[in-house]
C-alpha cells in the first residue's frame, strides 16, 4: 500500500467517538472552573448516549442546580433516584431544593433518608440540624394585641421602611406596615436567621447576634438572642454601622416594653 | 461506601486561566487582616475554591453557606426585594460576609477583632471584580 493510500485510509476514517465516560470527564472540569452551560451540554451528549447513567444523571441535576434550574434539577435528581433509590446526593440534591422551596419539613425527612444510609454524610448532617431549627422552633412568644399595640407606640429609627418582631419560629409579635405579604417575609426572615445562625456555629463562630442584608431598595438589619429576631429595614443610604447602632437602640426599647 | 464514593469522580487537570483569575481574587480576600478565609461555591454547593484553615470542615459549612444564600435571592425575589448585593452575619467569636457571584456565592469568615467596616468595603469591591472577570471572560476562560 502506497504511503497516499496510508493517507488517505487515516483521513477518511471516521474519528473515534468520544464515550459518555469522557463527556462526563470533560463536563466535570467545567463544573470546577464554573463553566455551566458547556458542562451541561456535555451531560446532555453524555445522556443521549448512556440515559441510564447515575453518574451522568447526578451531574445534570447539579448543573441545573448551579444555573439556578431548580425544577429541572429536581427532575435530574428523581431520575437518579429511579436508577438508585438510595442515592445519598440525589436525596441530598432534593432536599436542597425542597428547602429553597420553604419546605424545611420534606428537606428534613429526605436528609433523614441519606443520613440512614450513610450515618456519617457531613453536608447532610449539617442541613438537618438547619432544617430542625427552621421547623422544630417553637414559638417562644406567643404575641398578643397589647404588646403589638405597645410595640407601635415606641419611636422607630428615621427612615423605617419595616419593622418586625418576630418569635424564632417566623410567629409575628409586632409588624409594621402590615401588609399581605406579612406572613410571607416574616417567615423568610426567620430563615434567614436561622439559616445565619447555623452557618456561623458550624464555622465556630458562636451564636448569630446581629446581621444585614443589603439589597437595591435598602438595608435590613437584624438583632437576635435565639429566641426573637428584630429586623429593621432601612434607606440604603444608611451606613451599616448606624443602622446596627438603631437596630441595638430599638431592640433595648422594645425589651423595656417586655417584648424582646 | 461513603457518599463520596457515589459523587463523580474527581478530575483536575491545570486550570484555565479564568478559574485561576477567580481563585486569585478569593487569595486577595484571605490576605486582608482578621480574615480566617473564604469560599467560592457553586449554587449547588460544590466548594469551586476555597482559602479556609484546614481545621475547618469546608462541605458543610458550604452546604450551608449555599442554601442561606438562595434563601436570601429566593426570598427577597418572591417578596419583591431587589437583589441581595452582600450579606454580614455577626457572633460573638467572628462573622460572615456572604455574596452573590457569576459562579455561585462567595463565603468571608473574619476574626472577632477585623474591621468590619474595612472587610465590608474590600468584599464588595472583590464581588465586583468577580462580575468583571465573568464579563471579560470569553466561553474558553482564554481571555483571562
Amino acid at each position: 500500500m502506497g504511503v497516499l493510500t496510508r493517507v488517505w485510509e487515516r483521513i477518511r476514517r471516521p474519528r473515534r467517538a468520544v464515550n459518555s465516560v469522557e463527556l462526563l470527564q470533560r463536563a466535570e472540569r467545567l463544573r470546577r472552573e464554573g463553566r455551566y452551560e458547556e458542562g451541561a451540554a456535555l451531560v446532555r451528549a453524555a445522556l443521549a448516549q448512556d440515559p441510564r447513567s447515575t453518574l451522568a444523571q447526578l451531574l445534570d441535576g447539579y448543573f441545573h442546580a448551579a444555573l439556578r434550574e431548580s425544577e429541572a434539577a429536581r427532575a435530574s435528581f428523581r431520575a437518579v433516584l429511579t436508577l438508585d433509590p438510595e442515592h445519598p446526593r440525589a436525596l441530598l440534591g432534593l432536599a436542597r431544593i425542597a428547602f429553597e422551596g420553604g419546605d424545611a419539613a420534606t428537606a428534613g425527612q429526605l436528609l433523614e433518608r441519606a443520613l440512614h444510609i450513610y450515618p456519617d454524610f457531613p453536608e447532610a448532617l449539617a442541613l438537618l440540624d438547619a432544617a430542625r431549627s427552621v421547623t422544630g422552633a417553637a414559638a417562644a412568644v406567643a404575641p398578643s394585641g397589647v404588646t403589638a399595640a405597645r410595640l407601635a407606640q415606641i419611636a422607630r429609627p428615621d427612615g423605617t421602611r419595616e419593622c418586625y418582631l418576630l418569635a424564632a419560629d417566623g410567629g409575628v409579635v409586632f409588624a409594621h406596615p402590615a401588609t399581605a405579604t406579612r406572613d410571607a417575609l416574616a417567615a423568610h426572615l426567620a430563615r434567614v436567621a436561622s439559616l445565619g445562625a447555623a452557618t456561623l456555629a458550624r464555622a465556630g463562630m458562636g451564636p448569630l447576634r446581629r446581621a444585614a442584608v443589603s439589597a437595591n431598595p435598602g438595608t435590613t438589619f437584624l438583632q437576635t438572642d435565639g429566641r426573637q429576631v428584630l429586623a429593621v429595614t432601612l434607606p440604603p443610604e444608611v451606613p451599616v454601622a448606624i443602622g446596627h447602632g438603631q437596630t441595638a437602640e430599638l431592640w433595648k426599647r422594645f425589651t423595656a416594653e417586655g417584648a424582646a | 461506601m461513603s457518599p463520596e464514593a457515589r459523587a463523580p469522580a474527581a478530575t483536575s487537570p491545570s486550570a484555565p486561566s479564568r478559574a485561576a483569575a477567580v481563585r486569585n481574587i478569593l487569595g486577595d480576600l484571605a490576605r486582608i487582616p482578621g480574615i480566617r478565609g473564604g469560599l467560592l461555591i457553586a449554587s449547588d454547593g460544590f466548594v469551586i475554591a476555597s482559602s479556609l484553615p484546614a481545621e475547618l470542615a469546608v462541605d458543610p459549612l458550604a452546604a450551608l453557606a449555599t442554601t442561606l444564600g438562595r434563601e436570601l435571592e429566593l426570598g427577597t425575589s418572591r417578596l419583591h426585594r431587589g437583589m441581595v448585593s452582600t450579606a454580614f452575619f455577626s457572633a460573638d467569636e467572628g462573622s460572615l460576609f456572604l455574596g452573590p457571584s457569576p459562579m455561585g456565592f462567595v463565603l468571608l469568615l473574619a476574626e472577632r477583632n477585623a474591621d468590619v467596616g474595612a472587610v465590608r468595603g474590600e468584599f464588595r469591591r472583590a464581588l465586583d471584580t468577580l462580575q468583571s472577570a465573568w464579563r471579560a471572560g470569553d466561553h474558553t476562560g482564554t481571555k483571562l
